[in-house]
């Protein structure tokens, strides 16, 4: 947990110059804000209401996982080793998976606090290979490769408040917050081949791959994320396009499970402790809850 | 009204950067809860396959115990060049399962028999000397000593297991085409001893002598004491194997369950109380389990009278082991064998009524063969195994199934 005391410290940081930072801005330039009902002409009445706004729609997006593994695991325990680790090779950020969710985005100035459940689906990868050797004739030798990829799928809850800083129809935004994922389900696709040098010449093979629910093996998740985009009002709805960066915290590995099923511990698979971080694309359409009225633009 | 403006900025902005470290703080908690699976100790469960490099490296696993360490002690056979008889491996794993320290014991010294015997600190085999084919017995200390050999005078190990503070040998003496059952001290000194005859006539040791090379069937012989206190061996008698009874007085057999010559017996037998057993037998390549039977210790009877449950998923006249536990909620007898399909097999019986309650497999993909079984401190099970890594490798595998797992194989 010294890497999750370090990163609380960080973000905390982060959210204190956010506090902090554009006032001091703001009494050095003294630069009037003003909401877009005064720009209209509003009175000053509804200037408190106007500056506060719900956000009501629907996001989307991609995502790129990048497993950390901590303690590692295997069933392989190597009376004689072949010089080949044991360890698993991670594979980062090359499996897609894809978001898709609602938004409620509360908006007070230049703050939002965004809650966004969605429905998220994340795809991570690793290798293992295996060497025996002839010990008389060193040509003579066969290799075993195992390839194993994961599906994961949450319902997942990010919590997120964002500052933007400039006004106008596109509005670049910071972010900064944590999400909470709850594992509905999780699948393993294995397959194992390798190539027998003992038979003659090369001789690849092939020994079946599979592909299992595997729920049990994995359990919730929970991090913090942060993140860049902006927002483009262009009239009674609001674009919203960022990019963010999810900090795994917790360990994704049910570890009590580790070698529950007998078909994955059987075939040689079994989990390290692993922590996911992630980087999404979102694009998302979001509706005013409070300017609907002819007499108000969607935008401030 | 500017003023106004900045010092509503200012308290919302500095009551959002609290909100967001109360926020950041939750989220720190909660990915803390998600931890709590952490705490799961590694020892509880695992699956290790024991994977020697070497491209000829073989092994044939014999037996397992659990040491005052909680880690593991493992006794297998070895091919080896010298000898029609296989080596003595012995190798130590810790309380994880992961490989600690191995012993390969000289190709003077052959054939070892399960199971482990704790005696006196020490975990004692018993094996054959390559040259005279004479019995002897090893010693491998809690740090992993081996202790001088200590000769038995008797030939051809086949089993051996405790009685209190004693061994029990099974051994065969193929000058005298007898089964001897043996009773020592812990010193090893014969204190008891029963020869009983296999038959004459050409051809009649042939299965005995490959079982020994391991060039034909291997045949389940044990001993032991039943719960009315009569000395037990399965093995061979007067043609066929039999359970055999013995008081160590007579001469003769106080009680003999007879086989189907060496087509069918007992494939397996743990002694529950009086002359009740847990046992399984095997009859021309079937299997039957007998979860709670009583035997007759004496006279003569026939094994294929106690019929018994047919275990059709065995491989035909498949090795079998029985343990008895006790879980959390009931008693039971585990029988451990392996399927048609190549995968271990545990059932469970109550051992109040021998009523089926539950089954699981291990192993998967690769071929998994069960080979003994041992309870552990924790209330688990350690089961061995042989697995074949890549399908071609021999290699010795360990499942330990924590307390929860074995329970929830129960049904209910």
């Amino acid at each position: 947990m010294k890497g999750s005391k370090r990163a609380l410290l960080i973000f905390c940081l982060i959210f204190l110059s956010i506090g902090v930072l554009p006032v001091e801005a703001q009494k050095k330039s003294k630069k009037k804000y003003y909401s877009g009902s005064q720009l209209k002409g509003g009175g000053p009445k509804t200037t408190s209401f106007l500056s506060q706004q719900w956000w009501l729609g629907f996001i989307f997006g991609a995502n790129l996982t990048d497993p950390q593994p901590g303690t590692r695991y295997s069933t392989f325990s190597p009376i004689v080793e072949s010089g080949l680790s044991t360890d698993k090779t991670y594979e980062s950020y090359n499996k897609i998976g894809f978001q898709a969710g609602i938004s409620f985005t509360y908006s007070y100035r230049i703050l939002s606090v965004s809650l966004q459940p969605n429905y998220r689906q994340q795809s991570f990868a690793y290798s293992n290979q295996y060497q025996w050797i002839d010990e008389n004739d060193s040509e003579n030798s066969v290799i075993l490769n195992y390839y194993q990829e994961q599906n994961l799928d949450y319902i997942d809850f990010p919590l997120t408040i964002s500052a933007s800083f400039l006004s106008g129809k596109l509005k670049p935004f910071i972010e900064v917050g944590g999400f909470y994922s709850l594992l509905i389900n999780a699948n393993k696709e294995v397959s194992v081949d390798g190539v027998d040098r003992a038979s003659g010449s090369p001789n690849p093979f092939t020994r079946g791959s599979l592909s299992i629910g595997a729920t049990e093996q994995f359990t919730n998740n929970a991090g913090l994320v942060g993140g860049i985009g902006f927002n483009y009002d262009p009239g009674n709805i609001r674009i919203t396009f960022d990019i963010q960066y999810r900090y795994g915290l917790s360990n994704v590995t049910n570890t009590e499970n580790r070698y529950a099923d007998s078909r994955l511990a059987g075939i040689g698979d079994v989990l390290d402790d692993l922590s996911l971080n992630n980087i999404a694309v979102n694009v998302g359409v979001l509706f005013p809850l409070r300017f609907l009225s002819k007499d108000f633009a969607a935008t401030e | 009204m500017i003023k106004k403006i900045e010092n509503i900025f200012i308290q919302t902005t500095h009551k959002i950067a609290i909100f967001s470290i109360l926020v950041v703080t939750l989220f720190c908690v909660l990915s803390g809860c998600s931890n709590d699976s952490d705490e799961v100790d590694p020892a509880l469960a695992f699956l290790k396959i024991y994977d020697d490099a070497r491209f000829n490296a073989s092994y044939i696993p014999l037996d397992v115990i659990q040491t005052e360490d909680e880690g593991y002690l493992i006794l297998s056979g070895t091919r080896i060049e010298s000898s029609d008889f296989v080596g003595v491996y012995v190798m130590k794993a810790d309380k994880d399962g992961n490989f600690i320290s191995d012993i390969q014991f000289p190709e003077t010294v052959v054939h070892p028999v399960g199971k482990w015997m704790y005696l006196n600190d020490t975990y004692y085999f018993f094996c054959m000397n390559a040259s005279s084919l004479g019995v002897q017995l090893y010693g491998v200390t809690q740090n992993g000593n081996v202790l001088d050999p200590i000769d038995i005078n008797t030939t051809y190990p086949m089993h051996a297991s405790l009685d209190g503070n004693q061994f029990l040998l099974l051994s065969y003496s193929n000058n005298s085409k007898s089964t001897i059952l043996s009773l020592l001290n812990s010193d090893g000194a014969m204190q008891m001893s029963k020869s009983f005859t296999i038959g004459t006539g050409e051809g009649i040791e042939e299965p005995i002598i490959n079982h020994f090379t391991r060039t034909g069937k291997q045949y389940p012989f044990t001993c032991g004491k039943s719960g009315d206190g009569s000395y037990y061996f399965n093995g061979f008698y007067n043609y066929t194997f039999s359970l055999v009874f013995t008081d160590f007085v007579s001469d003769d057999p106080t009680g003999v369950v007879q086989g189907q010559q060496e087509k069918g017996g007992f494939s397996a037998l743990y002694p529950l109380t009086g002359n009740i057993f847990a046992a399984s037998r095997f009859n021309f390549g079937d299997n039957f389990t007998l979860p709670k039977t009583a035997i007759n210790t004496t006279g003569i009877s026939s094994g294929v009278d106690l019929g018994g449950n047919s275990s059709l998923e065995w491989i035909p006249d498949a090795h079998v082991g029985i343990e008895r536990l006790s879980l959390a909620t009931q008693d039971v007898v585990f029988y451990g064998s392996t399927t048609k399909n190549s995968q271990i097999m545990l059932s469970l019986y109550d051992t109040n009524d021998g009523t089926w309650k539950g089954t699981d497999y291990l192993g998967y993909l690769s071929p998994y063969f069960f080979v003994s079984m041992k309870p552990t401190v924790d209330k688990g099970l350690a089961v061995l195994g042989l697995t074949s890594v890549a399908g071609r490798f021999n290699r010795i595998c360990l499942f330990k199934l924590s307390e929860k797992d074995l329970s929830e194989m129960i049904q209910q």
